[in-house]
């Protein structure tokens, strides 16, 4: 079990106001899987993309990754998790408008330096050539396009091999094509036994799906007629 | 931690805006290194200078009446006493010590107004360049700067050039008429001073009106100055049984020697200030609120700078957290990174004193303009001052900050 969710429950609270999103949520996801997870606006599909992330701490429940409670680690520990076991990508792609491509790509590497400055070079061209900007890398993101820009992402969600790629939307800012491109690649890494979790509002996403997850009342529901 | 560091400095050079930031800031500190240089020179002027001239080598020394009387000594016994003592080298009358008297317009308009005449003796003049010192059969000479300018107000000289003195030639030998009234002002003396020598000015001590004179030149003055109001005979005793002294020690380091062996012998002491500290006050009072007004620009400068930046950076902080720092982390590199942009601020304004300042000083060795009379301190203390303001600004920024950066995850 490669990531668990066990009776989790989120509210946001604000002064006098509570805003109950999550209630009492259990799922476990495992490698391997392309999960697209789905749900109305405002359902908290975003909020437990960052709870997987543990951007977000939830209010009750615990998260396990790889079987450890992340919420008894402390926040390097928990940073480190981030760095080395979850890759992001997000509709808004998120890259640093003041680094080239491959800076951008080679950042989680540079953050926690397990790689020397030469291994770090040669990933990060393994995986820029992987997503096929090879000859981009010295670009800076205002010179590439939306889809180039969120192939630079994904090539930076791969660093420091993680085995949880987490999406929130990520072909939300992109036309049809290269939303092709980008879930194809997305299935090619749980093809090879990695955990993608993508949260999208798009019903092609189904195509590439291993399983398709509902958020509803607060819950998630495995569409369990639904295997491929 | 090399990482955080490259990412809390030198990677906030690809900024723009930090650049500008750090240009503006330094700028605004080279202009504060001006004030403050000008500030210090003025007051190095005033305090080491003029100090060390004439006048603060000059001290008035008096005994009461009583104590003359009941010591049965006259004030020739005093004179002499006073002679005797080392390192004095002019007792003169402090009646007769010194007078400003009004040369009136005459050809060369340079030396109409006031020169202020010293009683001197031979022993104590400065050095001669020129000409000769006090010649036995005239007494009614006098040894004048090379660089001569009578003057109607103080401040004139502070800003005066070399060139607009009178040239050595013009000068020697000359004969300048004065003029003065009688305390009544019922009636106006003349008397004519030729110039016999010419002494060389000091580099730092305004003298371009000070000229030396006998003693018994300027007594003489006194003497018409008082003696022509004939319902006030009293005037002329009081000046005649004035019991005051003025004595110049040879160099300002003895001065405290002096003072303490008169006091010993009985004498009251106190020093002759003239400067003109008022315009000093004047000068350090407006480049201090000057120099405020500045610090306070940067302060608030510093803080909208602090925010805007903290706005434009924030996405990528939390970026940052999604890629693999601690919230610790980035804190750190978010205030280092401002300490940061703070250190280059200054060093941009040493940089940009140092290369004016440079070109000043070489400007100044051709023409001194007003500092032929000052000597040049160029102040860094501001930068210093700067740096602080400028982290008390960032301390302040940064503790609203760092709490907001994670603002929606606290919740
Ligand atoms: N920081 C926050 N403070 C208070 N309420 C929040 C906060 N973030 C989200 N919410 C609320 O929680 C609920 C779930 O938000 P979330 O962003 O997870 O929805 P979502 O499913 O991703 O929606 P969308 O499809 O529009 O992106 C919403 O009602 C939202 O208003
Ligand atoms: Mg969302």
């Amino acid at each position: 079990m490669v990531l668990e969710v066990r009776n989790m429950s989120k509210q946001y609270r604000k002064k006098n106001t509570k805003v109950e999103v999550l209630k009492n949520v259990s799922y476990k996801f495992e490698k391997g899987k392309f999960y697209w997870i789905n749900g109305k606006s405002g359902a908290g599909k975003s909020t437990l993309i960052q709870i997987l992330g543990l951007l977000l701490s939830p209010s009750e429940g615990k998260i396990l990754i790889e079987d450890i409670d992340v919420g008894m680690l402390s926040d390097n520990e928990r940073a480190k998790i981030r760095n080395q076991k979850i890759g992001f990508v997000f509709q808004s792609f998120y890259l640093n408008p003041l680094m080239k491509a491959y800076e951008n790509v080679m950042l989680p590497m540079y953050i926690n330096q397990n790689y020397s400055k030469e291994e770090r070079k040669a990933e990060t061209l393994r995986l820029l050539e992987m997503v096929g900007l090879k000859d981009r890398t010295k670009h800076f993101p205002k010179e590439l396009s939306g889809g180039e820009q969120q192939r630079v992402a994904i090539a930076r969600a791969l660093a420091n091999h993680p085995e949880i790629i987490l999406a929130d939307e990520p072909t939300g800012s992109l036309d049809p094509e290269n939303e092709k491109k980008v879930l194809t690649f997305l299935k090619q890494l749980a093809k090879e036994g990695k955990c993608v979790i993508v949260v999208s509002h798009n019903p092609i996403t189904k195509e590439y799906a291993d399983k398709i997850l509902l958020i509803e009342e607060h819950n998630i529901r495995e569409e369990k007629s639904y295997e491929k | 931690m090399k990482n955080k560091l490259f990412l809390a400095t030198f990677y906030q050079l690809r900024r723009k805006s930090n650049l500008f930031n750090i240009f503006f800031i330094g700028i605004f500190t080279f202009l504060t290194v001006l004030f403050g240089s000008y500030n210090s020179s003025a007051i190095h002027y005033m305090k080491y200078d003029i100090y060390d001239s004439v006048k603060q080598k000059t001290l008035i020394v008096s005994k009461s009446q009583e104590e003359l009387e009941m010591e049965e000594i006259t004030l020739d016994d005093v004179r002499e006493d006073l002679n005797k003592l080392e390192y004095v080298t002019n007792v003169a009358r402090f009646a007769s010590f010194r007078n400003y008297l009004y040369s009136p317009s005459l050809e060369n308009s340079k030396q109409s107004g006031y020169v202020e005449l010293y009683a001197s003796n031979n022993s104590v003049l400065p050095e001669i360049v020129e000409g000769t010192n006090f010649i036995e059969e005239n007494k009614y000479t006098m040894i004048c700067p090379q660089n001569f300018f009578a003057i109607d107000n103080l401040e004139d000289l502070w800003y005066m050039k070399k060139k607009d003195g009178i040239s050595t030639n013009n000068l020697l030998g000359q004969i300048i008429p004065f003029e003065y009234k009688s305390n009544s002002g019922m009636r106006t003396y003349t008397i004519e001073l030729q110039v016999v020598g010419l002494y060389k000015n000091n580099k730092y001590h305004v003298d371009e009106n000070v000229c030396y004179v006998d003693e018994s030149v300027l007594e003489e003055v006194l003497y018409n100055q008082y003696s022509d109001d004939n319902d006030d005979e009293n005037g002329v005793s009081n000046l005649v049984y004035q019991t005051d002294f003025a004595i110049q020690v040879d160099e300002l380091k003895n001065r405290e020697l002096v003072e303490k062996e008169l006091i010993d012998k009985g004498y009251s002491t106190s020093p002759m200030s003239t400067v003109a500290t008022a315009y000093f006050d004047d000068i350090t009072k407006k480049m201090n609120s000057m120099t405020f007004g500045i610090l306070s620009i940067i302060f608030l400068f510093v803080l909208i700078v602090l925010q805007k930046k903290y706005k434009e950076e924030k996405s990528q902080y939390q970026l940052m957290v999604y890629l693999g720092y601690s919230k610790k982390n980035i804190r750190f590199i978010y205030n280092i990174s401002n300490i940061f942009n703070i250190i280059l601020s200054c060093l941009c304004a040493l940089l940009i004193s140092f290369i004016p300042i440079f070109i000043f000083y070489k400007i100044l060795s051709i023409y001194p303009f007003l500092f032929h009379k000052w000597r040049l301190i160029v102040n860094y203390m501001p930068i210093l001052m700067i740096f602080l303001v400028s982290l008390v600004a960032n301390f302040i920024t940064s503790i609203f900050h760092t709490i907001y950066l994670f603002e929606d995850e606290n919740e």
